[in-house]
């Protein structure tokens, strides 16, 4: 029977959806485990000691000054070493602003803006997977997948270069086309919706079965 | 002291920004290099940091942000981040300039903002104020006039006849003279809100306790004795459920009122017991009128649009980052709600049997704080206006309101589960009204059965600059919880808190002297048997409080309604005009714009939230949640009011609107044995009218509880329905909304609102209501209600096993309950969630409301089978077309105009110029 890989799940005060992340993930065949943001800072834990890194959806630190500013602050030091890793990283909803304000992964020319409705947006709806090398959407290119949107800031927007891994079919909560990218290695995702909700959902397990056999 | 002011605005080249975010640090020497901050409040993308403020003094602008005795909730984490920087900074204010039309339709809560016109002149951001001492009182020196108008000055709201029991006990204590506290302690344990005297001068709490103790159901493990309900679930787990209103806050800050409300409630079910974990929010708001029309003049009243749009802002902003789904969410609007809003929020929880009961503090458990700091938030005191107030001084910045910072509660939605399981409290309990008193108050008087605790105020953390100590006591700040920790495990509980970010202090201990006692003594952490030292503001008996005099309340019946509304006939002719009317009537339109914006599927566990269909816009009249990964568990939840049908006819609507609550979980195929009710009342208590309704809606729905077997488990009263503005008074109807809580062992089989098939039958089962009274239509109409139709009470058992027994048969392909809007309504929104369209057979029956009734798809095999139960009164309403279409007995509705009357409505609500 093979070994369950270690999957460490990122929670800063504020982070609220690593309860049915790490379900999700567990029923992809992951080992999730809980990984404090304050315990990496003193050292307790080290951010590389996973196969797979999950940055989860939620309002860190209460999204002050700026949604993922903190996290992103607070860790900065870490997520470069992660990033120096190869190991697979997803970001997720607030995982995704924190991912792409922090800089190390997907450049400094990208940032996270209000969605063009002004509004937070709780709905469901649809993601194309694009042709990406990117490991946690293999297999799955061209297919229509649907996650609910539960976001405000969520539309991606800067000069930088991206690889985009998912587009929106039909309404977009952002107002961008753009729902998912990935990084040059392809091995670091960061998509605004939630492939986690249900933590059931066999779409959603295929691209966390995807990090995980990465 | 010198304030920076770092300035951010939107990065858009070539159009000049009209909105500015000025970030004031305050620090005790200059920031040699404040550029090294500007990537932690602007990204330099969508943001840039700009050099200055136009300097224009001709051009007129709005610079809001919170006033300098509130703490701005983004303060610890800048200065955190500015430390991480090299910058240690001691004061944080975040504001927001605006220009132009920013400036229209600006809402700035003058009791938490300040907002200038000018270059603001900052000397410090810091709290500031001056502290009150304690006022001491000889009350057996008072007269009568005293006592009332010191009752009336420091807004005690105790009566003559209260206020001579407290001039007793001062004689029974031996005291020379009460302290401030003491007033205020007794002033909140026998207010409304705590001690309920109306209710319990008219005996209503002990009728629905007596139903439910009666009627003993097996799924009931508390009821009535803590902060929620407690239903049994399954595999040992329980289902918790709690609604509060927050009414007059929302009327007088609707955002923070709104805010509070959630935050309020979500508490409730956080610390019930030993600890909860919440599932799901439920909302509901009735505002006024928009246009004011029964009302013309209210001077100073709030507008119903801006109650609304800041209510949809507030629930959003609180409800969201705690991470829990909204599962029903709902506005309606009367005219007898302009005066005072009906601001109700719910919520769901789970937790396991062993934690299910109310905790009992045992002899030497410490008296922890836990959460946010102590500010002068929410005091009357502080606010109150009138002339000649001896104990009121000049506190500089204190006269605040509460603040909802959903951040800190969200931290025990994690910390409180693990101190559940670390089995480290004795008793737990949340902070609302009343503060300290009422939180450790009412946790102290069941310490071992015998009551005891001793509080030092000293010890208590504080956000605000010196505060006298019944502030302290009374303190309505928001996010904070007390426990009762066992002293053993008090190392592990530390821990935890730790863990989450979480502030707890001991500030007392668990006693057993059947006393309550608060004293004041800087360092002196209190211990059992200890000698009260310093300055002691209460020591009294927890018997006293069982001793508060109840007013004498005058009943009186309405006089009886001689002359009925009448009505236009409804024809083919006008059917169509009539739908139009009803389905952009405010209360049933398309509200998905609001409910989208509250996180319906956060925990992953939404089976049907508060939207579905096709285009994800028609409103859920049942939320299922399967809070159990790996089963297939149900939690239910359905919630049904009209303000139109209590306006018309309090009594018959009180029995409709529970028929309704329960049939919409039964005809779903929840056991009607499985479902519990949560009641809340809302009803002008000064009026002896209303209270004759009130006793009568009471009575009525303990006998239906009786009948269908399905108990009251929690409730609350609200009975300050009355808003007086320029000399009108408002009133609202007496009302109560009704919450129905389910679970079914299997949520996938459950029958939910979505037309399945084409060529399916529809039929309406149950009482079929002839009058239009209290309808959607009547109120679009115009035309008040008189009589409404009320369900047999006689009949409901029968009905509601036999709807629920073909439901779990599998007969039912969908279901949705005859409620607001009639079946007019249902057949609109199942044609736009379905895509598919719709016969009917039927036209003028089409818009009463038999609340209670239900409307369900079945296969033409099996209509015949429903013909065979004449208890459930069948009705054959239509048929369901293969093509987008809305015919009724031949004609075709115009589907393209009913559909921009059921979008339009409420955005122009909300945002449209009134």
């Amino acid at each position: 029977m093979a070994t369950r890989r270690r999957v460490s799940v990122l929670y800063a005060p504020g982070t609220n959806t690593e309860i049915e992340t790490m379900e999700a993930l567990r029923l992809a065949g992951g080992d999730p485990y809980l990984v404090f943001l304050k315990d990496i800072i003193k050292g307790k834990v080290r951010i590389t000691d996973c196969s797979c890194f999950v940055v989860p959806g939620g309002f860190s630190y209460g999204d002050y000054p700026d949604t993922g500013v903190a996290v992103a602050e607070l860790l900065r030091e870490h997520l470069t070493l992660l990033a120096d890793s190869g190991i697979p990283i997803i970001g997720i909803c607030n995982g995704m602003q924190t991912l792409i304000r922090a800089g190390v992964f997907f450049g400094s020319g990208l940032a996270m803006a209000e969605n063009e409705s002004g509004d937070f947006v709780s709905r469901p709806v649809l993601h194309r997977v694009e042709d990406a090398d990117c490991v946690w959407t293999r297999g799955l290119e061209g297919r229509v997948l649907v996650f609910p949107a539960a976001h405000r800031f969520g539309k991606l927007e800067g000069t930088g270069r991206v690889n985009v891994v998912m587009t929106y079919e039909g309404a977009s909560p952002s107002g961008s086309k753009v729902a998912a990218i990935c990084d040059d290695t392809g091995r670091v995702m960061a998509m605004m919706d939630h492939p986690e909700r249900p933590p059931d959902s066999e779409q959603g397990l295929a691209i966390f079965r995807n990090g995980l056999t990465a | 002291m010198i304030i920076t002011r770092i300035i951010t605005v939107p990065n858009k080249p070539g159009v000049t920004p009209d909105i500015y975010r000025i970030i004031n640090l305050e620090t005790n020497e200059p920031i040699l290099d404040v550029a090294a901050l500007h990537s932690l409040f602007s990204d330099g993308i969508t943001t840039r940091v700009a050099e200055a403020m136009p300097s224009d003094p001709s051009v007129k602008f709005k610079e809001v942000m919170y006033q300098n005795g509130v703490i701005d909730p983004q303060e610890t984490m800048i200065i955190e981040l500015c430390a991480k920087r090299g910058v240690t900074v001691d004061a944080v204010k975040v504001g927001y300039r605006y220009y132009g039309k920013r400036m229209d339709g600006l809402y700035v809560n003058k009791a938490v903002h300040i907002a200038y016109t000018a270059e603001p002149q900052l000397s410090t951001l810091k709290p500031r104020g001056v502290r009150q001492e304690t006022q001491y009182y000889d009350l057996r020196a008072m007269g009568d006039a005293e006592l009332t108008q010191l009752s009336k000055n420091r807004e005690l709201h105790l009566s003559l006849s209260q206020m001579k029991k407290l001039v007793q006990f001062q004689g029974r204590l031996g005291l020379f003279v009460v302290s401030d506290v003491y007033l205020e302690t007794f002033a909140a344990f026998w207010s409304e809100h705590c001690f309920h005297t109306l209710w319990k001068a008219l005996g209503l709490f002990q009728m629905l306790k007596d139903a439910t103790a009666k009627i003993n159901n097996p799924n009931l493990l508390s009821a009535f004795i803590d902060n929620a309900g407690v239903w049994d679930f399954y595999d040992g787990l329980a289902l918790l459920f709690k609604l509060e209103t927050h009414n007059s806050p929302t009327q007088s800050e609707p955002f923070g009122g709104q805010m509070t409300k959630l935050g309020g409630v979500i508490r409730d079910i956080l610390e019930n017991g030993l600890g909860a974990k919440p599932i799901g929010n439920v909302e509901l708001t009735v505002i006024g009128e928009r246009v004011r029309k029964r009302y013309p003049k209210l001077e100073g009243a709030m507008s119903a649009s801006v109650i609304a749009r800041e209510t949809v802002r507030a629930i959003a902003g609180y409800g969201n980052p705690m991470g829990i789904p909204m599962d029903l969410a709902r506005m309606m609007n009367h005219p007898d709600y302009s005066g005072k809003p009906f601001a109700l929020g719910g919520t769901v929880g789970i937790t396991t049997h062993a934690a299910a009961k109310k905790g009992t503090p045992h002899k030497g458990d410490l008296v922890v704080l836990v959460g946010g700091r102590t500010g002068n938030d929410g005091l009357h005191g502080a606010t109150i206006s009138s002339g000649g107030i001896t104990e009121k001084t000049d506190t500089g910045d204190s006269t605040h309101v509460q603040i909802g910072l959903p951040y800190t509660e969200q931290k025990m939605m994690r910390a409180g589960v693990a101190l559940r399981d670390a089995g480290c409290c004795s008793a737990r309990n949340d902070f609302g009204a009343a503060g300290i008193v009422s939180c450790f108050g009412e946790m102290g008087k069941g310490t071992d059965g015998v009551g005891g605790i001793i509080v030092n105020l000293a010890l208590v953390p504080l956000k605000c600059a010196d505060m006298a100590r019944w502030q302290i006591a009374l303190s309505e700040s928001q996010e904070r919880f007390g426990h009762a920790v066992k002293p053993e495990k008090y190392a592990e509980a530390m821990a935890i808190y730790e863990k989450y970010g979480l502030e707890a202090t001991v500030i007392g201990v668990f006693t057993d002297s059947g006393r309550f006692q608060m004293f004041s003594d800087p360092g002196v952490v209190p211990s059992v048997g200890m000698q009260l030292s310093g300055e002691i503001d209460l020591d009294v008996p927890y018997a006293y409080f069982d001793e508060c005099p109840l007013p004498s309340v005058e009943v009186r019946a309405p006089a009886e309604k001689t002359q009925m509304a009448t009505y236009p006939e409804i024809t083919l002719g006008n059917v169509e005009a009539m739908g139009l009317a009803v389905v952009g009537h405010f209360d049933v339109c398309d509200q998905s714009s609001a409910t989208t914006q509250y996180d319906s599927t956060v925990q992953g566990i939404t089976y049907q939230g508060p939207l579905y269909g096709e285009n994800y816009n028609v409103a859920s009249s049942l939320a299922v949640l399967r809070p159990v990964f790996g089963k297939p568990y149900g939690a239910t939840v359905s919630i049904s009011f009209s303000p139109w049908h209590f306006e018309a006819d309090p009594v018959s609507a009180a029995v409709n609107t529970m028929m309704d609550a329960i049939a919409t979980q039964v005809v779903a195929g929840v056991q009607l044995q499985d479902i519990a009710l949560a009641d809340n009342f809302y009803t002008d208590g000064a009026d002896p009218v209303s209270l004759w309704y009130l006793r009568e809606q009471v009575k009525a729905l303990v006998d239906l509880s009786l009948a269908t077997g399905t108990p009251f488990i929690t409730g609350k009263d609200s009975s300050a329905g009355r808003g007086t503005f320029g000399g009108v008074i408002v009133k609202v109807p007496p009302s109560v909304a009704i919450t129905a809580l389910g679970k079914v062992s299997d949520a996938r089989r459950l029958v939910l609102h979505r037309w399945k098939g084409v060529g399916n039958i529809l039929v309406a089962l149950g009482s079929h209501a002839t009058r239009l009274d209290g309808s959607i239509l009547s109120s679009s109409l115009g035309i008040t209600g008189t009589k409404l139709d009320r369900f047999p009470i006689e009949e409901a058992q029968c009905y509601l096993e036999g709807i629920g027994r073909l439901a779990r048969q599998g007969v039912f392909i969908s279901a949705v309950p005859i409620n607001r809007g009639g079946i007019f309504l249902r057949l609109f929104e199942g044609i736009e969630a379905s895509g598919f369209g719709f016969e009917a057979e039927i036209c003028t029956e089409l818009f009463p409301e038999s609340l209670g009734g239900v409307l369900v798809e079945v296969s033409l095999d099996a209509l015949q089978t429903y013909r065979g139960f004449p208890e459930l009164n069948p009705r054959v309403v239509g048929t369901i077309l293969p093509e987008r279409r809305f015919v009724v007995q031949g004609k075709v509705l115009n589907l393209n105009l009913l559909r921009q009357a059921w979008q339009g409505t409420f955005k122009e609500v909300l945002y449209g110029n009134t």
